[in-house]
């Protein structure tokens, strides 16, 4: 039993856990939900010992602990999946499951028994049922192989309670199974899980106990009551089904971008399409299909070796992210994190960096125009920031994310690419990005709105694009009456084989990296 | 508010350079006006290149080929000023040159992704034997000693160098943290990625901050040749070492950015520092020593002083009632 005892935390003045009493119970499966800033994070950063609470005990089986480091806690026997554990990539899967813990592998300080972590990491593997060639290196894994080396990892100091922060981000369905799977047969072992999310569904449905936690304080914690359908826990969680995709629906306005018969280097092999003004234009497909490549070919990062591209009915030719940008078409990247934001520069900076132009006077940079910009988007966008010049690596998820928005409605773009721009964010602030994405095409932007999540294409597009092998495979509209697709987007009718491919999910499906520096 | 706080972290430098400078004035009996002359005039160089520096060190990249760029430009300015060339044409000249080199150490960095040390190690060795060429391995010397008297010169009452050097601290801090070139190259030395996404020409952007290396360090071998009138002592890597030592003291190391007061106080300290263990009368052979453990002292005192600022920060109640909090209410 582990109980967590008027657990406080304060980040810069600003409480974020206050008075935390929780009781986790031994061989159970212990879900905590929340919105994005509620706590969820810190306070899992606090029981594997990343942070050190300012008030509260953490005891466990009646014996008070304190830990110092994350080894203390693992020493402890409590072991954490993060959300931003890092695989690291030129390191073989072997490797990567041992970093952490060497005891189990070899007697000595100084050298490492190759053989014995060969063994050892495919004893591991074989526990969780996933069998995974050691000697690979880790960065020819997709991103559910990843996830699941992460596990191995967290599971190689054999610990009784593992954490997991927000595990299912970025993973299809079929990974999320057998991810599943592994979390019930851990179970079943024994082992203590701890299990955050802001998935609702999914968590409501596997937990043995609740708890839900809203801006810092445990608002309900109790036996899962989800299965008896119980209204209160459904009240606690914030969205209502009807106000979650709020598109105003736009007439669409002139062709400003038209793409015939692209073909790149990798990935897209023939893809054509069109895109207006105030319009949403959805494009999903699986890892490997090709949407990331068209995006990379209008961003000038891929070759284009055929094909021909119309911006405004004038030929373009994209050289680099500057180019495309110069020529008002706005990319926001996947991840946000590596490559959108500079997480040691203030708020400000990183709002206005894509359009420095903007601030300048005669002489140099106006720090006036920048701090009103940057106090225009904290109403407009509700970000919350202490300070203009708070560095952004102190603000939370959600945060994070509108921060990355604002940064890119500021470059004043007519063409919006968003990337996925909701995959980390809870149902409230993916609201607040809806909104923003429907008010910008309102006034006459263009977006494409990259997503794999069916329903959130379905609620927020005009038309949805869904690309396979390289190809342009359907065109949905919505239709004239209701809100509704007609069609399922991933099992329509007419599906064929589209010729051998290059990227077949199974192989090759290391995820596809931008051209770097 | 930022300002203040990366402000303290000099606060050791400070205080071991006011007790220095104490130090240095109870000891060292009357100090004329001609001695501090001649030290400034010496240590100019050092500044110049710790300047040029700087937006270099801001965008994570080094540069060790500067002392060669300086010592080459020494001597191309004699050559040039015995061949009866004008100084008005030498002096543009030179700093062009300086300026090129700098390209191509930016090239061969930001296009060829050579890493910098091996790049600007290599350009080194490569202007070190031009320079040999040029000289046949003698020593040069002005045959006349008119150019010195730039050195001795004054400008509104401010000694010539000292003045190059104050205008070059001012043009640099402009570039950095005034204007768009500049918030390019922090952000380039943040986050590369981020910052090509973000419709940054990142490429460019180190390219224009070796140039700016490479100029500065052509000036520093204009006041060199000023101060001395010969190349005879012959810069070495220390040189440049010692630069990378004066902008990491003034705050700015290789993971973090910079601050524009740091790089004076950095620079001063250095100075005194070498000073003033010549005037308490450390012998030579131990001065090498005692100048490593002071410096080393030194920034971890910085490093020390910055995580206690750090902890204080994050302590609850510790709260600076001044911090308005743009924060909305839930």
């Amino acid at each position: 039993m582990i109980r967590l005892e008027r657990i406080v935390k304060t980040f810069e003045h600003r409480l974020i856990l206050d008075h935390i009493d929780l009781q986790l119970e031994k061989g159970k499966i212990h879900g905590i939900i929340g919105d994005n800033g509620a706590g969820k994070t810190v306070l899992v950063n606090i029981l594997s010992g990343v942070y050190q609470p300012d008030q509260g005990t953490i005891t466990i089986d009646g014996k008070p602990v304190r830990f110092s480091s994350p080894k203390d806690a693992i020493r402890a026997g409590i072991a954490a999946i993060h959300q931003e554990t890092q695989i690291v990539g030129k390191l073989t899967v072997a490797e990567n499951i041992i970093m952490g813990d060497r005891s189990g592998i070899s007697r000595s300080t100084w050298f490492v028994s190759w053989k014995n972590m060969i063994t050892e990491s495919e004893r591991i593997l074989n526990q969780i049922h996933y069998p995974l060639d050691p000697h690979r290196l880790a960065e020819t894994l997709n991103l559910g192989q990843q996830q699941i080396l992460k596990v191995a990892r967290a599971i190689c100091s054999s610990p009784q309670v593992l954490i997991m922060d927000e595990p299912f981000t970025n993973l299809s369905e079929q990974e999320i199974k057998t991810f599943k799977e592994i979390i019930t047969s851990m179970q079943s072992s024994g082992i203590t899980i701890i299990y955050i999310s802001h998935d609702t569904d999914d968590i409501l449905r596997r937990c043995d106990t609740l708890t839900v936690l809203r801006d810092g304080q445990v608002i309900h914690s109790g036996p899962n009551s989800f299965l008896g359908s119980i209204p209160p826990i459904r009240e606690l969680l914030p969205i209502q089904d009807a106000f979650k995709y709020p598109r105003v629906p736009t007439r669409p306005g002139r062709k400003i971008l038209e793409i015939t018969n692209l073909k790149t280097g990798r990935g897209v092999h023939d893809a054509s399409l069109f895109l207006r003004k105030g319009e949403i234009l959805g494009i999903t497909g699986t890892l490997g299909s090709g949407k990331t490549g068209i995006i990379k070919a209008l961003l000038g990062l891929e070759r284009i070796l055929q094909g021909t591209i119309l911006l405004d009915g004038e030929p373009f030719t994209p050289k680099d992210p500057h180019h495309a940008f110069s020529h008002r078409i706005g990319y926001l990247p996947e991840d946000i994190r590596k490559d959108w934001l500079h997480e040691d520069m203030p708020f400000s900076h990183n709002l206005t960096m894509s359009n420095l132009h903007e601030l300048h006077g005669r002489m140099a940079l106006h720090p006036e125009l920048e701090a009103e910009a940057a106090r225009r988007y904290i109403t407009s966008l509700k970000i919350k920031v202490s300070r203009l010049d708070e560095h952004i690596s102190q603000l939370s998820g959600g945060n994070k994310q509108k921060v990355a928005i604002a940064k890119l409605l500021f470059t004043d773009s007519r063409i919006l690419i968003l990337d996925e721009p909701t995959k980390y964010l809870d149902s409230s602030t993916r609201i607040d990005v809806y909104n923003l994405m429907s008010k910008c095409a309102g006034e006459g932007m263009a977006i494409i709105f990259i997503s794999t999540d069916e329903r959130e294409l379905k609620g927020m597009c005009d038309r949805i694009l869904v690309m396979k092998k390289g190809t342009c495979h359907n065109f949905f509209h919505r239709k004239e009456t209701g809100r509704s697709f007609p069609l399922d987007l991933y099992t329509a009718p007419g599906e064929e084989p589209m010729g051998q491919s290059l990227n077949s999910p199974t192989r090759g499906s290391t995820p596809q990296r931008m051209e770097s520096e | 508010m930022n300002i203040q706080e990366e402000n303290l972290r000099l606060v050791p430098s400070v205080v071991l350079l006011s007790v220095l400078v104490g130090a240095a004035l109870l000891t060292a009996g009357p100090i004329t006006g001609e001695t501090v002359r001649i030290f400034v005039q010496s240590t100019v160089p050092y500044g110049i290149i710790a300047i040029g520096l700087y937006p270099v060190m801001i965008g994570k990249h080094i540069d060790l080929s500067q002392f060669a760029i300086a010592d080459l430009i020494g001597a191309l300015i004699i050559v040039g000023i015995n061949t009866q060339l004008p100084i008005a044409m030498i002096i543009p000249l030179v700093l062009l040159l300086g300026a090129l080199i700098g390209l191509v150490n930016g090239i061969v960095v930001a296009r060829l992704r050579v890493h910098p040390i091996l790049t600007t190690y290599c350009m080194s060795l490569i202007i070190k034997g031009v320079m040999f060429i040029i000289t046949k391995g003698r020593l040069v010397y002005l045959d006349s000693l008119d150019f010195l008297q730039v050195g001795k010169s004054t400008i509104l009452g401010i000694p010539t160098p000292v003045m190059t050097l104050l205008l070059c601290f001012a043009g640099v801090m402009y570039t950095v943290h005034l204007t768009i070139l500049g918030r390019k190259i922090i952000a380039t030395g943040s986050n590369g990625r981020a910052s090509f996404f973000s419709g940054i020409r990142i490429d460019d952007v180190k390219i224009i901050a070796f140039m700016i290396s490479g100029s500065c360090a052509a000036l520093a071998g204009t006041m060199a040749v000023a101060a001395s009138g010969s190349v005879a002592t012959g810069l070495d890597l220390s040189v440049n070492l010692s630069a990378i030592v004066i902008v990491v003291l003034g705050g700015t190391d290789l993971l973090r950015k910079g601050n524009p007061l740091g790089l004076i106080f950095g620079l001063l300290l250095f100075w005194i520092l070498e000073r003033s263990l010549i005037q308490y009368g450390i012998d030579e052979h131990y001065q090498q020593l005692f100048k490593g453990i002071v410096l080393l002292m030194v920034i971890l005192a910085n490093n020390g002083f910055h995580q206690l600022l750090e902890v204080s920060r994050k302590r609850p109640g510790s709260a600076d009632e001044q911090n308005q909090t743009l924060e909305h209410s839930r």
